[in-house]
């Protein structure tokens, strides 16, 4: 307890590599504005990996997204991104080009649609060590004929350095034959292998923050054990923060420093991992947990959440949740509870949180 | 459908001494261009290479395995979606080889699939119950009216409301889908029910709700089940046996509790220790096997694990194999867990 103790201490005096506050997103729909990010907040520390769960559609991705400004130009985003005092909803497109890749870089669930089909691993690695170095010289503006060529020149030297450079990534993100797989398509390559090559162009801007979004899900188990102990021994020697965005409660169990449980919308539960699996507050948190299968122990009955997420343009007036809970209260229905902050930065939305006595 | 109900239950403990359903050295091979493209050589893709299992009446029996590992393709024989390159699949005693249509058509309604995505496996184009009523129609079983009475019912029972029915699957939840694709095969009132991946594709809340309701018919029909899932959490809690299948090959069998108390196969250890458990600061000791799985058209020769074998030694290489059993029942084809090496 001490310790965890000191550790909060120490958390709290150091400050936040990314901060966000009161996150809210709308789209325009045929219908009317509808909104999908009911005021997130969350913050990610230096050297600490985050997990962001949820089922589909509560908005984790679309929460990464808006950090990185990869929504679409026409949906409202409101609120706060601060990374490092910088605010990043504000930033123009050139402010952008430059945070993203070497600031913060992002790694998506399906690696084979991410990468061209068309060009070899070595060009398109190779390509992003590039562009992470020597963005002055490639962006279209600034550059007029004459310097063109000029950069040509000088990219020539870069592309050789590029290749040294990209050999030791993959080599590090644990690929066998680096020389023979720079020069293969993303065909020939498992999924596992192609998430690696996914990882070590993240790597190339050597970022401070790492978004994985979902990146095991479409990995075998053993496969996914592979990536996940690359990405926490990455985190280790790299001092990166990660934010990991995942439905796998057990995928955070095992890899996560804190994490934050997403509903609708909305971060109903946050706090540290330990925190949250030795006693779950938000009843949302409880039952998730309850409704898993366990390999380590046999469960006589799994206890699911029932009824299903209400649609976005059909939720509740009240809490998101109510519809499902099994231990609402009648102001529930009327007013949606506001996030309170506890000890060591858990924090709860919930106007009836249960302490204790969780065992699954 | 109470008084049916009852009497097929009665007629399945008469019977009780045969297995519904008995598999006997399975091969399939499909022929592809391994490589040149168009005009490459043509290899075999061993997608099932030798398997025998049984499942007596009753038996819920897993088969794991990774992407790749032929668990589908297995499904697809079973129910003779895809004819086997040789091998024998008995179901209820007959041969599945060699029957004419007709009589296929018959068999086929004691046996149903499940599939992964629901949403691929409904019509787009028909209402829910329609959906449900069409294999009572296909079959000629009932008259049109009875045969709605009977869907309505079968889906009240697995907790749809009233004004789903006539709605589309597009206006339905992952989770209200894939429960109308178990009525669609329940309806049939199958003997055996093969479910290929049935929850991979919902979210954890709503995969308990189908996995409960799962295990709820299977008690209450007296279903016969193989449940195919790379998610080994879910097997141990619903099957009472299971299948490790690596590379179109049985690597171990046994029983639920002996296989996840006890693995033989350096394989399945290395899978149980690979499955992330919800509960965090348990450090685990995990095995992590070295690089990806061989392709399945150049296999290794011997074991076919050997490549990523954390225990291999040199004379795996050489020999393939056999599934036998150990003392406790567990079958294996591993030469170490045999003594054989």
């Amino acid at each position: 307890m001490n310790e965890k103790l000191t550790e909060s201490v120490i958390k709290s005096q150091r400050a936040p590599l990314l901060q966000i506050s009161d996150l809210t997103i709308d789209f325009n729909t045929p219908t009317g504005w509808i909104r999908c990010l009911h005021g997130v907040g969350f913050e990610v520390y230096p050297g600490e990996i985050l997990g962001l769960v949820g089922e589909s559609g509560c908005g984790k991705s679309i929460t990464s997204m808006a950090v990185m400004k990869l929504l679409d130009p026409r949906a409202r985003i409101g609120g706060n991104v601060r990374y490092k005092n910088q605010d990043l909803l504000t930033l123009d497109e050139n402010g952008l080009t430059k945070m993203r890749g070497r600031d913060i870089a992002m790694i998506f669930q399906d690696p084979v649609s991410s990468l061209n089909p068309v060009h070899t691993i070595g060009r398109q690695v190779v390509e992003s060590i590039i562009y992470n170095s020597a963005i002055p010289f490639l962006n279209n503006k600034v550059m007029g004929k004459k310097k063109t060529e000029m950069v040509k020149k000088h990219q020539r030297v870069t592309v050789q350095a590029a290749r040294i450079e990209a050999e030791r990534l993959l080599n590090r993100v644990g690929i066998p034959e680096t020389k023979q797989c720079l020069k293969q398509y993303p065909h020939e390559l498992s999924g596992g292998m192609n998430q690696r090559v996914m990882i070590a162009m993240a790597l190339a801007g050597r970022p401070q923050l790492l978004i994985a979004d979902e990146p095991t899900t479409a990995l075998d188990v053993t496969i996914q054990a592979q990536i996940l102990e690359l990405i926490r021994s990455l985190r280790n020697e790299m001092e990166m923060s990660i934010i990991l965005i995942t439905h796998d409660l057990s995928v955070v169990a095992e890899t996560c420093d804190s994490m934050a449980v997403m509903y609708c919308g909305l971060i109903i539960e946050k706090g540290t991992v330990e925190g949250i699996f030795a006693d779950p507050h938000h009843p949302y948190t409880r039952g998730l947990l309850a409704s898993l299968p366990r390999i380590d122990r046999q469960i006589d009955m799994l206890l699911p959440v029932e009824g299903s997420v209400p649609a976005p343009h059909e939720m509740p007036r009240g809490c998101a949740f109510e519809p499902r809970c099994n231990v609402a209260l009648n102001v529930c229905k009327i007013r949606q509870p506001a996030p309170t902050t506890e000890s060591h930065g858990r924090s709860i939305s919930c106007f009836n949180p249960q302490y204790g006595g969780f065992q699954v | 459908m109470n008084k049916q109900e009852g009497s097929s239950v009665v007629s399945l403990r008469n019977q009780n001494g045969l297995p519904l359903l008995e598999v006997t050295d399975l091969h399939k091979y499909f022929r592809v261009r391994s490589s040149g493209g168009l005009f490459g050589k043509k290899n075999n893709l061993k997608a099932v290479d030798g398997v025998s299992f049984s499942v007596s009446r009753g038996e819920t029996l897993g088969i794991v395995g990774e992407s790749g590992s032929g668990k589908s393709t297995i499904a697809r024989l079973l129910l003779k979606i895809d004819n086997p390159t040789s091998g024998v699949i008995k179901f209820n005693g007959r041969k599945l080889s060699g029957l004419l249509p007709v009589e296929l058509r018959k068999l086929r309604q004691h046996m149903q699939y499940v599939f992964q995505d629901p949403l691929g496996a409904l019509d787009p184009r028909m209402k829910i119950i329609d959906q449900v009523t069409e294999p009572l129609i296909i079959h000629n079983i009932a008259s049109k009216s009875e045969c709605h009475d009977k869907a309505a019912e079968l889906l009240r029972s697995i907790d749809l409301k009233d004004h789903t029915f006539y709605r589309y699957p597009h206006e339905l939840s992952g989770g209200q889908r894939q429960r109308v694709v178990l009525a669609r095969a329940l309806i049939m009132e199958p003997q055996l029910l093969v479910c290929d991946e049935p929850t991979s594709a919902l979210d954890v809340s709503i995969q308990a709700q189908v996995i409960n309701l799962l295990a709820r018919l299977r008690e209450r029909m007296g279903l016969t089940m193989i449940f195919i899932s790379h998610d080994l959490n879910i097997v141990r809690h619903i099957c009472e046996r299971v299948s490790v299948m690596y590379l179109g090959k049985v690597v171990e069998q046994a029983q639920i509790d002996l296989l996840f108390n006890s693995p033989a196969h350096p394989y399945t250890q290395a899978l149980l220790s690979a499955i992330p458990i919800p509960e965090p600061g348990l450090n685990r000791q995990r095995i992590f096997l070295k690089s990806d799985p061989p392709s399945p058209i150049d296999l290794p020769s011997g074991c076919r694990f050997h490549t990523r074998c954390h225990r291999a030694k040199p004379g795996c290489a050489e020999r393939i194999p056999e599934l036998k059993s150990l003392k406790n029942g567990q079958l294996v084809a591993c030469h170490l867990a045999h003594g054989e090496i």
